[in-house]
């Protein structure tokens, strides 16, 4: 055993002085924001999250994959040594080799608080024993993983879809369930020793890691564990690839189709729609009947459209006043595990969009329900369409200032235009974008009549598919309004010409250009006329984006407010950055923000 | 034991005892069998030829004498001790050579010395420096930067350096050049006359069985179909050629000398070609073949020397003897492929 010991070392022993430099410095990184995290131990807590698996995957691959992957195994079948010697001196030798890491970075944590503060040994053995397990049971899992040979990969990948799906599904919080629990706060703390039941279920998995490890390294002669250290076949390869995806998908689709708890504000007592509870959090400059006002119109739309489409109830639709944000921003707040829609916006300011939010609102609900496929290049307008026309539906006037904003909107419509909708709407910003959607709606609406068009989004806003099939079946927008008599390229040419016919085109004009500022530093100038007079308030937006990137979201612009014909952007952009560049302005006659310039450029 | 040509002296002493004794071996791999009933003897201080085609069993025979496998059913006897599985005590005292060569590739020779060396109470550190020496194995160099040929030579060297008993070597020459082949074997037929150890060669390779071996056995799907030594191999295994019918010769015209004696009534046909054995005269219905003799294949048989040199065989038969080469193509070859050629 001597001999195979002093073999791992000269074999391995460089490895093992390239980690120790690594995971000291990374200590050291964990030991110098120490005190902000709090907790003696936290950096030893962070190290073992982090180093502890790292090291045990490396001494796994050394020590196990590398000696049957490279057949040198074969060699020492032929000396007088048994497989399980060679298996348990190999277990012993990696286990040591991670215990050295841990110890050590346990003496390290503890000298660098023994400076400051008094850590009793009891204390410091109640962080150690954990650490000491938690490393023992990443290294048995290693151990075993190793010995899977080419398969080891599918292991993990199963075990981190297993994680995964017991923290997204069965809603587990991991860092509190054995053995996680054992690095979790109790061990950074240590001032108790572990909870017996992480310690036997840490025990438990060592054991269980040793005894299959030992398993595999001697049945079938070793036959399995040599088999299995050869490379995988294509078949192989599609299988793992298949089973590891699968797995994702699979709990992918039980996380989409779990009931996640509905979202409720405690400071909001709300109304009690027959499709769920929809509230308005007030705020300061917003009084409780206007509130109430939103909360009547807000909950009459989404009741018509909730039954119309047949979706099921929801979970609650809130808006939370907010006073410092923008009047032209609306933000959707992330729930997280939570459901249900909220939103965030400037009710009190005067300039305030409503027809707007109560757009976002349907937008939201129909696009959640669909799993966001309603926002699917191909059926995107119908989205957007029919979110507009349902705020303005029982609305003459909303209509008529609808179609104004359509007709001013610098963005026309085509068949290629509604083809690449994201592009289209994001050029013609919220206000022109959702006017234009309203067109070819109503278009539609004017073709087939309110009924079939409902019917067509009920088709076409479904839940997601249920299996493949639906896939295949699935009728297309156009195709249905081909079957509903209605050619797709028609309907554009109409939409079109009724935006044409209802009012005049902007007149705004706006400009951008690029100011040098030496070392290929540049700057933006806006500018914006009417009537060849400078427009006195507007904003100009701009933000760097990655080549990868198609849009920009609401929050991602820098803004600059204009209150004269020109204003310069605050950031400073660098040669080759890719810009995204527009113009907006409150236009009293359309009373929305009007994107009149939009333009994406990269620079020289 | 080396005779002055080179070839192997097959007169010496050989002590009663079985340093191998495999009876009855049988080993499969899921569906398919590798050992179908194996039984086979090396004598101690001798050198076994064991021959086959691939995939006859060699591999798996040799894998359970080195206890890597263990055999499903029948009995191993290894350096006497009957053994399931060949401990580590018993592997001791073999040493192996394998086709292929598993060092470890950042080892130097002198490290993996010293590594197997840690293996072997009885490891001689100087005859391993003697017969690398000897093979011409740098022992400073990396396993990886030695050839192939290099690398069995470094094997022959590691595995006789514990001075084993029993030297098991599994088609170590395959891919060897003919001058590395021929030092190769030259050691181990030295090192065994020397040592008076055993050992095991299992090779594809009949030239080579026939220059080194003591005696032979011929391996074919998993079953033993002939062992011993290789003249007995070659006096029992040959083949007989059925000629023409006999033609009668015209009767003798009268004597002249009344008193000259009368021709023999019946005259083999044509002349035997050289090389064959000429057989005495028979009556025309003697059976065929005659009793004792087991048919190989075509037209080789199979018969103890001594049936062979007993038996009648019809006229115009000829006994053609084979090389060792012809004798394991008769074991070992298939009959489609035969019958395809």
């Amino acid at each position: 055993m001597r001999r195979l010991v002093l073999k791992e070392l000269k074999e391995h022993g460089w490895v093992l002085a390239v980690l120790f430099v690594l995971f000291g410095l990374g200590l050291a990184g964990l030991l110098s924001r120490d005190d902000e995290d709090g907790g003696r131990f936290a950096a030893l807590q962070s190290f073992l999250w982090t180093f502890g698996p790292v090291g045990a995957l490396v001494a796994g691959n050394r020590l196990v994959v590398r000696e049957y992957g490279g057949k040198t195994q074969l060699f020492l079948e032929v000396l007088p040594i048994s497989r399980l010697r060679v298996a348990v001196t190999k277990w012993l030798f990696g286990l040591g080799w991670v215990w050295l890491s841990g110890v050590t970075a346990w003496a390290v944590n503890l000298w660098w608080q023994r400076r400051n503060t008094i850590v009793s040994w009891e204390d410091a053995l109640h962080a150690l024993v954990p650490a000491l397990l938690w490393l023992a049971a990443c290294w048995s899992l290693c151990f075993v993983a190793g010995l899977l040979g080419r398969h080891r990969l599918l292991f993990w990948s199963l075990l981190g879809v297993s994680v995964y799906a017991l923290e997204e599904v069965a809603q587990l919080e991991l860092r509190a369930t054995p053995p996680f629990h054992l690095v979790s706060d109790v061990l950074s703390a240590a001032n108790d020793w572990p909870a017996a039941v992480d310690v036997l279920t840490c025990v438990a998995i060592i054991v269980v890691g040793l005894v299959t490890g030992l398993v595999l390294a001697v049945a079938g002669e070793g036959s399995i564990a040599s088999a299995l250290s050869g490379r995988m076949t294509s078949r192989e390869r599609i299988l793992s690839v298949t089973v590891v995806l699968g797995g994702f998908a699979l709990v992918a689709t039980l996380n989409r189709n779990r009931d996640r708890p509905a979202f409720a504000l405690e400071s909001v007592k709300p109304t009690e729609s027959p499709v769920g509870p929809i509230g308005v959090l007030p705020g300061e400059g917003v009084s409780p009947e206007q509130a109430q006002g939103l909360v009547e119109r807000v909950a009459v739309e989404v009741v018509t459209l909730v039954k119309a489409l047949d979706f099921p109830r929801l979970a609650g639709v809130y808006v939370v006043s907010q006073r410092g944000l923008d009047p032209d921003v609306i933000l959707r707040v992330p729930l997280g595990e939570k459901d249900g829609v909220v939103y965030r916006a400037n009710l009190a300011d005067s300039r305030f969009d409503e027809l707007n939010l109560r757009y976002r609102i349907l937008h939201t609900i129909i696009s959640d329900h669909t799993a966001d496929r309603a926002l699917e290049e191909d059926r995107h307008w119908l989205l957007d369409g029919l979110a507009t026309y349902w705020t303005v539906r029982g609305d003459s006037e909303g209509r008529a200032m609808l179609r104004r904003r359509a007709a001013a909107s610098p963005v026309s419509l085509s068949v290629e235009s509604v083809h690449r909708w994201s592009e289209t709407f994001e050029a013609a910003g919220d206000c022109f974008g959702m006017a234009i959607s309203f067109t070819l709606v109503d278009a539609a609406i004017d073709e087939l009549g309110e009924a079939a068009v409902i019917e067509l989004a009920k088709q076409t806003f479904r839940k997601p598919h249920k299996d493949l099939r639906d896939f295949f079946t699935e009728r297309s927008v156009e195709g249905q309004l081909h079957e509903k008599g209605l050619d797709f390229a028609q309907l554009v040419s109409r939409a079109e010409a009724a935006r044409r016919n209802s009012g005049a085109p902007t007149d705004y004009r706006g400009k951008y250009e690029l100011v040098s500022q030496g070392g290929g530093q540049q700057k933006v100038r806006f500018s914006l006329e009417r009537d060849g007079a400078p427009v006195m308030r507007w904003r100009g937006l701009s933000a760097s984006t990655g080549p990868w990137q198609s849009g920009v979201s609401d929050s991602e612009p820098t803004r600059v407010d204009a209150r004269s014909g020109e204003a310069m952007a605050p950031a400073t952009y660098t040669s080759g950055e890719r810009l995204f560049l527009a113009i907006e302005v409150d236009d009293a006659e359309l009373k929305c923000s009007a994107r009149v310039m939009q333009a994406w450029t990269v620079l020289p | 034991m080396t005779s002055g040509d080179g070839s192997v002296d097959r007169s010496h002493t050989r002590p009663v005892t079985d340093a191998l004794k495999l009876t009855d071996v049988r080993r499969r791999f899921g569906r398919s069998i590798a050992l179908d009933g194996l039984s086979l003897s090396v004598r101690q201080g001798e050198i076994y030829g064991f021959l086959g085609r691939n995939g006859a069993g060699k591999t798996t025979t040799l894998r359970i004498l080195t206890g890597v496998l263990h055999a499903d059913a029948g009995t191993v006897e290894v350096l006497g001790q009957q053994v399931r599985r060949v401990p580590v005590e018993l592997k001791r005292r073999i040493g192996t050579v394998s086709q292929e060569q598993h060092f470890y590739p950042w080892m130097t020779g002198d490290e993996l010395g010293r590594f197997v060396s840690g293996f072997y109470p009885k490891w001689d550190q100087q005859e391993f420096l003697r017969l690398a020496k000897l093979l011409d194995v740098p022992l400073g160099k990396r396993s990886l930067e030695l050839s192939g040929g290099t690398r069995t030579k470094l094997g022959l060297a590691l595995a006789l350096s514990p001075r084993p008993d029993l030297l098991l070597l599994d088609e170590p020459t395959t891919g060897l050049d003919p001058v590395a082949r021929r030092e190769f074997n030259d050691l181990v037929k030295v090192i065994v006359k020397e040592r008076g150890c055993t050992a095991f060669l299992s090779s594809h390779l009949v030239d080579e069985v026939q220059q080194v071996a003591h005696r032979v056995g011929i391996i074919h799907a998993g079953k033993m179909r002939i062992e011993g030594d290789v003249p007995q191999l070659l006096a029992s295994v040959r083949r007989i050629r059925r000629g023409p019918p006999p033609v009668l010769a015209p009767p003798a015209p009268p004597p002249i000398n009344p008193t000259q004696s009368a021709p023999p009534p019946v005259e083999l046909g044509p002349a035997p070609a050289e090389g064959f054995v000429p057989v005495a005269s028979a009556p025309l219905d003697v059976p065929f073949p005659p009793p004792g003799f087991e048919l190989v294949r075509g037209d080789v048989y199979r018969a103890t020397p001594e049936t062979w040199a007993s038996a009648v065989f019809p006229p115009g038969t000829e006994i053609d003897s084979l090389n060792l080469e012809d004798v394991f193509l008769a074991f070992a070859r298939t009959d489609a492929v035969a019958t395809a050629a």
